[in-house]
């Protein structure tokens, strides 16, 4: 099935659905195999309880009525959190927007300089599919290749699709300290398809700044030894790692993205985690968030403005998906938290890992829908988070109804 | 409850009803025969100097998938615009409700709203990429209220352009399209600018309809004739849907009549065929083709059209021909677009636009859609579309209507455009007023018949009870804005033009037959070329009903005999 753990969707994790063991799953990613053994302890741990608040367990369904009764209660209120599937965004922006809530989903810094930067210019791009059939040459800013283990398999280029055969560069643009550390570690890895460039860390702009230069009647200054690299190939994609990207050079990625693809194909390839969630808003509401439903009309802010929520609902579908921020907010967690991860006074509901049957499309991941990876093997079958936000927000209209 | 629309002018050409006064009984979502019925109604309404008409069908409208999120998420100022004017007008509650009346990119809920605002009860998207099929029928399901489906697009996929340059036999291609349009619960086959997005991932900018791909040496009238060939073979009810080569060229008149005899006789759908009837006369090298696509088409009787008329005003258009989108990016307003290659299947481009009536190009684009309305004197084969959103919003079409009724309206308007443009049209010799059985032609029975939709389009007994009532007025803009009453499914769902209940929503697909032993051979192909796992791409009935929540109206493919 496909791995909902990174926005790189690998289509090849090995899942038995009928046993619904974590033994049942094979894979070569670190970062799979982690979520998942985490995942596995936190089911073995909590057998019993499908919910609990302050240490004290419940199950699930017990505790609707106590959360739709803090939602109710409190007028600024949030959903945060990681959303994998079609289904919890859907059931969250009906929550959201029928109650009065808010939702500001974790986002890297990367994916928000980005999403700015194409708002304010459009980007010409492409999917992992088509990086992994067509495009010749790779650049890979920051160490994406942490972040995402089974990209550099991923890079590959599959044996059949193109005649004569597709030999790829790679290209890390690293900084400095960075690109030497990753030089000694590269020694005896690949050299030949994969070299380094640098660039003095906080200036990332001015090496893309540079890579315009040429194109837009400058030709006095020297050609940057990276356009000389991207000009030996024929199509260059660009992907970049969660927090490698500020909002300066988003901007400057976006106008070379337009620039370049004026001579030859040049791509970018945004692997943002709430792009899924993005494509579901802008179709409820025509805004793709962050939503602030409070004053009813969607809108759409950038984070800092949203205000300080005094109730947060978080999801966290699986334990390695980002923490709820530990603050004084009352917090309630939905999925597959780490304990130590509970700050004091949250409450925690179960819900089922959401697997994702993609096929790529637009953005990859986006064609997600829910599909229980988890839960059967202990006799009980915990709820999606959709089932549960969909509980809730049933909860509160009667609640509302009784008031009337 | 049984249901009597007494007196109302019944129009419906499926019965040769123009204007007949009479009754309609309807009961249960079905329309019954009223000579067979002894019993009181539950509920009676008199219509007396009201038109009755089936609900409309939209055969080509883009309102789901990643383009439309995209093109969203693109402009969120103008997003921002338009819910603010709603709150200002309406309050805010309602704001998400009560879309601004021109608002050109609706979100999914104020789609299904304003569609049925103007009588409109079906509406196909157009442009399903395999990959994104689940999503764009989640968000087919979360347009409330409208009975929808789509077209999965095919053409530029590396599996079928393989296909046809390693020469595999016409049965392979069969298989492929019939397993792919029932995997991803399509109601039929599109294909924009066949081959042409493909070559733009290998930088070519321009790909006529006899030149070959770069990589795969295939011709687009190759992938043409194997697929409209394909279709006919398969069954399938709705012709190839074929967004031809070139698109808002000048002089692409010549590629769209390559592109019909490419098809072989095979029947073939030219879609939004105003932006492929061009010619490349006259000062500004900038000409109408109308009349020789008009010619042609009348000459074809397997060809059908729809017309994707531009209005004035802003804009964004969206399309999977990013070749073409590439090419236009140079004129957005604002000055932003995304273009995507998208899964070794097709690509995506959105880019907003402003067509002025004082531009000449704009100008005369707007009279080039006209004339095709009214040179080809077939309504049943010439459909009433804007290709929302790229023409124009489809909540433009009663002014559409009215243009094409009314000889007087459209002479005004012709005097406010570009005088060189107006010049340059021959709106001002035709004389030609559509009539209401016209417009019911075009707008009701005749993409049903195209669609193969038996039960849709008309008022015969047996039928889906989607009927659109209509006050008679002078202005027929009025008229079709605001309807009296809308049936859907034989629930009123818009009283006096506004909404006043959700509705039934039924997503239409097709079940077509394919031979199932060469199904393996597509499934390595597929696996070989594809982006995705073969097994992600098939979505179940459970799974449309319960998971995405779009109820399916399974269709079957009719054997033909002139095959």
């Amino acid at each position: 099935m496909t791995c909902p753990f990174c926005p790189l969707h690998c289509d090849d994790l090995d899942f038995d659905p009928v046993s619904g063991s974590a033994e049942g799953i094979r894979g070569d990613c670190q970062r799979a195999m982690e979520a998942l053994r985490q995942l596995e302890e936190f089911h073995a741990d909590s057998q019993s309880a499908s919910a609990a608040c302050d240490g004290e367990e419940f199950l699930a369904r017990c505790l609707a009525v106590p959360a739709s009764a803090c939602v109710s209660e409190e007028p600024r209120w949030v959903i945060g959190g990681t959303i994998l599937d079609l289904q919890t965004a859907r059931s969250a922006i009906r929550l959201a927007a029928t109650h009065q809530g808010s939702i500001d989903l974790h986002s890297s810094s990367s994916a928000r300089a980005f999403r700015a930067a194409w708002e304010r210019q459009g980007y010409i791009g492409a999917t992992l599919g088509e990086l992994r059939h067509r495009f010749d040459t790779v650049i890979l800013i920051g160490d994406c290749l942490q972040h995402w283990p089974r990209l550099r398999s991923l890079l590959q280029p599959p044996p059949l699709s193109r005649h004569p055969p597709l030999h790829r560069r790679i290209c890390h643009l690293l900084p400095t300290d960075d690109a030497v550390a990753k030089k000694a570690r590269m020694a005896d890895h690949n050299p030949a398809a994969e070299t380094i460039f640098d660039y003095p860390p906080g200036r990332l702009h001015d090496t893309l700044a540079a890579l315009l230069s040429p194109r837009s009647g400058a030709p006095e200054l020297p050609l940057h030894p990276l356009r000389s690299w991207i000009d030996q190939g024929t199509s260059t994609a660009w992907l970049w790692a969660p927090t490698s990207l500020d909002p300066l050079a988003a901007g400057i990625l976006c106008e070379l993205s337009r620039r370049e693809n004026e001579h030859r194909r040049m791509a970018l390839i945004p692997l943002a985690e709430d792009q899924l969630f993005r494509h579901v808003s802008s179709w409820h509401c025509g805004l793709s968030g962050p939503l602030d439903f409070v004053p009813v009309i969607p809108r759409l802010d950038q984070q800092p403005t949203l205000p300080v929520p005094r109730l947060r609902l978080w999801l966290q579908p699986f334990p390695t998906a980002p923490d709820a921020p530990r603050d004084a907010v009352p917090t309630l967690v939905l999925g597959a938290p780490r304990k130590e991860s509970l700050a004091p006074g949250s409450m925690w509901v179960r819900a089922a890992i959401p697997g994702v049957e993609v096929g790529g499309t637009a953005m990859r991941g986006d064609g997600g829908v829910s599909l229980p990876l988890r839960g059967s093997s202990a006799g009980q079958v915990p709820a999606t988070a959709a089932e549960i936000l969909d509980l809730w927000a049933a909860a509160l209209t009667a609640r509302r109804l009784d008031r009337c | 409850m049984l249901t009597r629309l007494r007196n109302g002018q019944i129009y419906d050409p499926a019965q040769n009803l123009e204007g007949s006064i009479g009754d309609l009984w309807f009961e249960g979502g079905t329309i019954l025969d009223g000579s067979h019925i002894d019993r009181e109604a539950d509920y009676e309404y008199d219509l007396r100097g009201h038109l009755v008409m089936a609900g409309g069908i939209d055969p080509h409208t883009h309102i789901g998938g990643g383009k439309v999120n995209l093109a969203r998420m693109l402009l969120p100022e103008m997003m921002r615009g338009a819910l603010r004017e709603g709150a200002a007008r309406h309050g805010r509650r309602q704001a998400l409700l009560e879309p601004r009346r021109d608002s050109f990119l609706p979100p999914a809920p104020q789609v299904g709203r304003r569609y049925l605002e103007m009588g409109y009860t079906a509406c196909f998207e157009p442009a399903m990429i395999p990959t994104g099929a689940r999503m764009t029928h989640a968000e087919l399901a979360d347009t409330p209220g409208l009975d929808t489906g789509a077209y999965v697009i095919l053409g530029n996929d590396d599996i079928l352009l393989r296909m046809i340059q390693d020469q595999v036999p016409q049965a392979w291609i069969n298989t492929y399209v019939g397993w792919l349009v029932s995997a991803t619960r399509a109601l039929g086959v599109k294909v924009v600018n066949a081959g042409g997005i493909s070559a733009f991932k290998y930088n070519a900018r321009h790909l006529d309809v006899d030149h070959p791909h770069p990589c795969y040496g295939v011709t687009p009238a190759d992938v043409l004739r194997v697929l409209t060939r394909a279709v006919d073979e398969l069954g399938i009810p709705q012709p190839l849907h074929v967004h031809a080569s070139n698109l808002g060229m000048a002089g692409n008149v010549e590629s769209t009549l390559k592109t019909i005899a490419a098809a072989d006789g095979h029947r073939i759908h030219l879609t939004h065929v105003q932006f492929h009837s061009y010619g490349s006369d006259g000062p500004q090298r900038f000409s109408s083709g109308a009349e020789r696509i008009a010619r042609a088409v009348l000459a074809s009787p397997q060809v059908t059209v729809d017309v994707g008329q531009i209005m004035f005003g802003q804009t964004v258009t969206l399309s999977a021909d990013s070749m073409h989108q590439f090419h236009s990016s140079r004129f957005a307003k604002p000055r932003k677009s995304v273009i995507l290659d998208i899964e070794c299947e097709a690509g995506c481009g959105v880019v907003p636009f402003r067509y002025e009536n004082r531009r000449f190009v704009n100008a005369l684009q707007w009279g080039i859609g006209l004339e095709l309305f009214l040179m080809i004197d077939d309504p049943s084969r010439v459909f009433l579309t804007t290709d929302h959103p790229n023409g124009g919003p489809f909540t433009s079409y009663p002014h559409l209507i009215r243009l094409l009724m009314d000889r007087s309206f459209r002479e005004t308007a012709l005097a406010e455009i570009d005088a060189d443009a107006a010049a340059a049209t021959s709106l001002r010799g035709l004389a030609r007023q559509y009539t209401l059985g016209e417009v019911a032609m075009m707008t009701r029975l005749g993409p049903a018949r195209f669609l193969g939709l038996d039960r849709l389009g008309h008022l015969c007994p047996g039928g889906v009870a989607d009927i659109a009532v209509y006050r008679q007025s002078a202005n027929w803009e009025e008229t079709f804005a605001k309807p009296a009453y809308v049936f859907r499914r034989g629930r009123l769902v818009v009283r006096d033009g506004q909404w006043i209940d959700g509705g039934d929503k039924v997503s239409h697909s097709l079940s077509v037959p394919y031979d199932a032993s060469l199904l393996e051979k597509v499934r390595r192909q597929y696996e070989a070329y594809g982006a995705v796992p073969w097994r992600t791409i098939a979505i179940g009935e459970e799974e449309m009903a319960a998971s995405i929540g779009a109820p399916l109206e399974q269709h079957r493919c009719t054997e033909r005999e002139d095959v």
